[in-house]
């Protein structure tokens, strides 16, 4: 097959603008606003239910662990402080970024585990998904969340993959920070609603 | 295999309800502080929409006359 001659190329300029935001991260952007409602519907309906319940929790169903869940809310929120340190340093040279990125991970999988641990031992007490309006409400929200940091967990060690490879885009990186700053931002929320 | 799928997902829509017992409407008792969350959540779920994607709209108009300023 004869080299193409330099006369056969075509220049090809693309005349837009560059984007206002890389595509990952306004993707994330519109799928967050998403999660956002229905989130906002689950704790609609547990208001109401809340408002309307003579006692809560009913009687005859255990409390929750309002201490231990609040050390893990730290560890939550520490662990979004890190991610900020990683994207800081990300800007600055790729490498220095992993050791917090790995630790922001490292505190949401130590998350996602004590609320496994906590599950174990509020079904033992008696707490089950169709024990009460509270343990359907809980295990259906609390459930909806730690899925959501499930998912948040696997979205940063893709990044971290990606980055111990060196072929971490910036837009994708922001991307799964948002998601991770969406889990984290909303947990508060529900613990204030669910736990208190 | 479809017909499989099919029924699964149709058992799992027919019995996931029943299993969570979380209806929203579900309830008696104290009907002024009912009334009172009901008022509420309607206008959280009314304004949370627009509060959200008008934040988002407002700030990629920013964001863009930000941009053409720079260019500029």
């Amino acid at each position: 097959m004869p080299p193409r001659s330099i006369a056969s190329l075509r220049v090809i300029s693309d005349p837009r603008p560059p984007p206002i935001l890389p595509s990952p991260v306004m993707g994330m952007l519109i799928f967050v606003i998403a999660e956002m409602m229905m989130f906002a519907g689950l704790m609609s309906a547990f208001a109401i239910v809340k408002a309307g319940a003579l006692g809560w929790p009913p009687p005859g169903q255990p409390r929750l662990p309002v201490e231990a869940t609040a050390f893990n809310t730290a560890a939550l929120l520490a662990s979004a402080g890190f991610l900020f340190v990683a994207n800081n340093r990300y800007a600055r040279n790729r490498n220095l970024a992993k050791r917090p990125l790995f630790t922001a991970m490292g505190l949401g999988a130590f998350f996602v585990a004590a609320q496994g641990y906590e599950w174990i031992s509020l079904i033992r007490q008696g707490l089950t998904l169709t024990s009460s309006n509270h343990g359907s409400f809980f295990y259906l929200i609390v459930g909806m969340h730690g899925l959501h940091a499930i998912a948040g967990l696997a979205t940063l060690g893709w990044a971290a993959f990606k980055l111990s490879r060196g072929r971490l885009a910036p837009g994708s990186f922001v991307a799964s920070q948002v998601f991770w700053y969406f889990v984290v931002g909303l947990w508060p929320v529900l613990y204030f609603m669910v736990y208190l | 295999m479809k017909l499989a799928l099919v029924v699964m997902i149709s058992t799992a829509l027919w019995l996931v309800p029943k299993m969570a017992v979380a209806c929203a409407v579900c309830f008696t008792g104290r009907e002024d502080e009912t009334r009172i969350a009901f008022i509420a959540t309607a206008g959280l779920l009314t304004a949370l929409p627009i509060l959200l994607i008008g934040s988002l709209v407002w700030w990629l108009r920013r964001r863009a006359r930000q941009i053409q300023d720079e260019s500029e």
